[in-house]
């Protein structure tokens, strides 16, 4: 399959006034055409910067040190602001957690989707935008677009909101769409649907999504590739199956331990102690070392690298290195 | 059989909007809790859940309905020692650990706030003693006490709410949403001590979530709330073994599973829709706008909750 994007070896930080946050250390993954990725971790393991440095919309102080982000052959993470504003909305269009603060609350529902093709495709006719805008609303499933065009977006619920968002970000049939904690903010019946549709577009449209979430749920209902992120750096990866039913790194077998099973009850719920790292000061080894029931002394000190399993499943984890295979056992 | 610990009867909270508006958040629910049992509370936002928690404790006069705990009535008119006794034996967590520990007190202070109110500690000495021990079975230590809330972590936070709610000795906490803004590892973490402070103190939970594989995790029975309403209430396998109610299973249906294999062969109960707004409600089944074996019947006014089965309440139409 064809990769459209590639991110290679990226590292970024963020300058604040506490100290430098490495926000993200040397992660490296591709997406390929019409395929799912979902990118998981919680809150400070990097996969919201990630994305957003995929963007160009790292928060201020923040800047990629080191890496390429390359699309179409070419390599984006150094652009120019001119350069990325072409390229966003485009190329990669990217959808937020909530709809509410990512939609303009003074401009039309029609409007705004309207911009869209605007700043794009400026060769449109106000009349061909209209109905591009109307078209859109149709696909993502809002009831009477004409009316709905003319509402703000106060009038409209969450669920509804995030279709408004989603047919902005599909308005100029990017390749690429990020979504961001998309359903993070619903109703688990409106996530329903919201799933449900990205799914039916991606379908239609053939495009790429990559989807931030940490919900597992969400994850093994519509991934089909999964890249696990903790305290910065990667992991484990592999394909939905490969991460779900045979995963290696200690991290996804607690991340997916820790979530109840809907049969057990009266067991102790299985979970990871202690908190993720402090990204002022990383680790020098790996992330996971402070929690992980196998930690070794080498894990403390060097950081581990990728062991391959299978042509698409990765872990970086000590635990895999041959010279550990006796050690391990031992604890 | 335990004896009944809470009993809410016929409760309704509404709320004026000015001009003639109501808001009905809760409308006519009745359950009760037997002590040491954890009675869990679902349904989508809006549905007057936290209402529902936040009237039982107290913190709203019920517009209509009776609240007994212990055989006090909350509602009511109460003498000053029935008041000291509620507030002392009723706690709640909240669900925000940002925004709902003081920020300008430290820890210490925070959680022998209540040890304080109900002159719990006979002095100084004992008072520091009390809230290092509390700190200890939440899974703290003692150097934490002379912190302030924003140097702590979202579960260490939540353990420290935890702590507050314990330090004067509660048999029953309202729980309100405990776990959503924590991350999964860390929510397994704030589940499993809750559940361990239950078994240790004998505690009585009212457990409010919209996770259900959390709240099936740790509740003996639970109740399913739609638009002020509860329509169904069940032992927590029964109800996920058997839901009855149309929205029960919509809701069912509608979670993702974390297995991938489970999740391809599953057809999902996808509900049209949102959730109806709450002002000015209808006469009539709640769900009737959304539930796909909607009938005339549905109509004629709200369907009373009717036990089918041993334990197994629907408030439903065509379930009988």
């Amino acid at each position: 399959m064809n990769k459209l994007l590639e991110v290679r070896n990226m590292s970024v930080s963020i300058h604040t006034d506490g100290g430098v946050i490495q926000a993200v250390r040397g992660v490296s993954f591709d997406l390929r055409e019409g395929e799912t990725l979902a990118i998981v971790g919680e809150s400070g393991s990097g996969k919201s910067i990630t994305n957003k440095a995929i963007m160009g919309l790292l928060p201020v102080g923040g800047r990629i040190d080191s890496g390429e982000v390359i699309l179409n052959g070419r390599d984006i993470a150094h652009c120019t602001e001119k350069q990325m504003r072409e390229i966003r909305g485009a190329e990669i269009s990217m959808i937020f957690q909530d709809p509410l603060t990512s939609l303009n609350p003074t401009m039309t529902v029609g409007k705004q989707i309207s911009e869209m093709l605007l700043l794009h495709k400026p060769q449109m006719t106000k009349e061909q935008r209209y109905n591009r805008a109307l078209e859109l609303l149709d696909m993502v499933g809002i009831p009477n677009p004409k009316e709905r065009c003319a509402q703000y977006p106060h009038q409209f619920s969450g669920g509804m909101r995030q279709r408004v968002m989603i047919s902005i970000a599909l308005a100029c049939e990017p390749r690429i769409l990020i979504a961001d904690e998309p359903t993070t903010a619903l109703d688990v019946t409106i996530q329903a649907q919201i799933l449900d549709l990205m799914k039916a577009l991606q379908k239609k449209t053939n495009t790429s999504i990559i989807l931030v979430t940490h919900n597992l749920g969400v994850v093994s209902s519509v991934a089909d590739r999964v890249l696990v992120m903790y305290g910065g750096r990667f992991a484990e990866t592999g394909e939905l199956d490969e991460v779900f039913y045979d995963m290696k790194h200690p991290y996804t077998q607690g991340l997916l331990n820790s979530i109840p099973n809907l049969q057990l009850q009266d067991q102790a719920l299985y979970s990871i102690p202690g908190t993720p790292p402090d990204l002022i000061n990383p680790p020098h080894g790996c992330p996971f070392a402070a929690r992980c029931e196998h930690c070794m002394r080498v894990c403390q000190k060097f950081q581990p690298p990728e062991f391959t399993f299978s042509e698409t499943h990765k872990a970086s984890c000590w635990l895999y290195d041959e010279r550990a295979k006796g050690g391990a056992q031992n604890g | 059989m335990a004896e009944e610990i809470l009993k809410v009867e016929n409760l309704a909270r509404h709320f004026t909007l000015g001009k003639k508006q109501v808001l009905k958040a809760v409308d006519g629910v009745s359950f009760s809790i037997k002590r040491g049992e954890t009675l869990g509370l679902v349904g989508e936002s809006g549905c007057g859940k936290s209402t529902l928690g936040r009237t039982v404790i107290g913190l709203y006069p019920p517009t209509a309905g009776k609240i007994t705990f212990d055989g006090i009535d909350v509602g009511g008119k109460k003498t000053s020692a029935q008041r000291d006794e509620l507030s002392r034996r009723m706690q709640m967590i909240f669900q925000d650990p940002y925004t709902s520990l003081n920020p300008r007190m430290k820890v210490l202070d925070i959680i022998a706030e209540g040890i304080d109110n109900h002159h719990l500690a006979a002095n100084r000495a004992e008072r520091t003693r009390m809230v290092v021990e509390l700190l200890r079975s939440v899974g703290l230590d003692e150097e934490h006490a002379n912190r302030y809330p924003h140097e702590f972590s979202g579960g260490q936070r939540q353990r420290v709410g935890i702590a507050r709610a314990l330090s004067v000795n509660p048999d029953f906490i309202i729980a309100d949403e405990p776990i959503s803004a924590l991350d999964v590892s860390i929510q397994a973490q704030v589940v499993n001590l809750l559940k361990s402070l239950q078994k240790k103190r004998n505690l009585t939970y009212l457990f409010i979530a919209h996770d259900l594989s959390m709240v099936k995790y740790i509740s003996d029975r639970i109740g399913v709330m739609y638009l002020g309403n509860l329509v169904e209430l069940a032992d927590s396998d029964e109800l996920f073994a058997h839901p009855l109610h149309p929205y029960t299973q919509a809701l069912l249906s509608a979670i993702p599973l974390p297995d991938p294999r489970a999740e391809r062969g599953r057809s999902r109960i996808v509900l049209e829709g949102s959730v109806s707004s709450p002002i000015n409600l209808p006469d009539c089944c709640r769900f009737c706008s959304r539930c796909q074996s909607k009938g005339k019947e549905c109509e004629k006014g709200i369907p009373p909750l009717v036990e089918v089965r041993p334990g197994h309440f629907v408030a439903c139409c065509h379930v009988v």
